[in-house]
């Protein structure tokens, strides 16, 4: 739940379209020369470059292990704030950060799973991601972009 | 229970903050297109966000009221978006 939520929404806000700051734009092109995808580079180096809707599902759940839903409200300011210094507008880690906390909410509240499961997924989800294999996922993520429209502009 | 009231403070917040945001000439929504990529704010994004996570840190620091607090925080946070350029300006293009 935290990897869909987190790429589904850095997807749709944009992500893979293109370098949000030239740091992401180094890390596709690196990406890419080990024979990934830019799109899918694009999304990773943005991601690592700001607070994006993975830092705000991350967020979201220690905030509402800590305090409940303020805590994940408490969240969406802190990565919004985060986002405005790192030249970005912020849409991705704010939505990132509200949807993750009533994900959390559901499954805490009508499903009774323990918050910190969503903490713990957060960081495996990242792991797939960053950790393992950086050419296949990018050429996943790529591929989830130009299927919801979110391909390179250019 | 305490989390209720901090939520209730949050949510007044939200919507006062989206109203004062009018009030103060914010645009309802972003008018540049696409929006995702927009620099622009508006009443509804990022007012709302950041008069409901001030009123949790205010709730949490002084704890008053709820309905003041939601009302104070929805206040700052248009006046502070209304002006956000000066604090957090936009990275140059190109």
């Amino acid at each position: 739940m935290a990897w869909l939520n987190f790429v589904l929404i850095d997807i749709l806000m944009g992500l893979p379209e293109g370098p949000g700051v030239e740091g992401a734009r180094a890390i596709a092109e690196s990406v890419e020369e080990r024979g990934g995808d830019i799109s899918g580079g694009y999304f990773m180096g943005n991601i690592v470059c700001s607070p994006d809707a993975s830092a705000g599902t991350l967020l979201a759940s220690v905030g509402y292990v800590c305090m409940g839903i303020p805590g994940g409200i408490l969240a969406a300011l802190g990565v919004y704030i985060g986002n405005r210094l790192c030249a970005d507008p912020g849409y991705a880690g704010t939505t990132g950060s509200l949807t993750a906390t009533a994900l959390v909410t559901l499954y805490d509240k009508v499903l009774g799973m323990d918050p910190t499961c969503f903490v713990a997924g957060m960081v495996i989800a990242i792991t797939t991601l960053h950790g393992l294999d950086h050419p296949r996922a990018s050429r996943l993520l790529g591929d989830m972009a130009r299927r919801l429209n979110r391909g390179p502009k250019t | 229970m305490k989390a209720w009231w901090t939520l209730a403070a949050a949510g007044v917040a939200a919507v006062v903050a989206f109203g004062t945001g009018l009030a103060v000439g914010l645009p309802p929504v972003q008018t540049e297109k696409p929006r995702r990529n927009s620099w622009e704010v508006s009443a509804l994004f990022p007012t709302p966000v950041i008069g409901a996570g001030v009123a949790v840190v205010l709730d949490r620091l002084i704890g008053a009221y709820w309905p003041v607090l939601g009302v104070v925080s929805g206040v700052f946070a248009a006046v502070f978006v209304k002006n956000i350029e000066k604090v957090f300006p936009r990275p140059d293009q190109g």
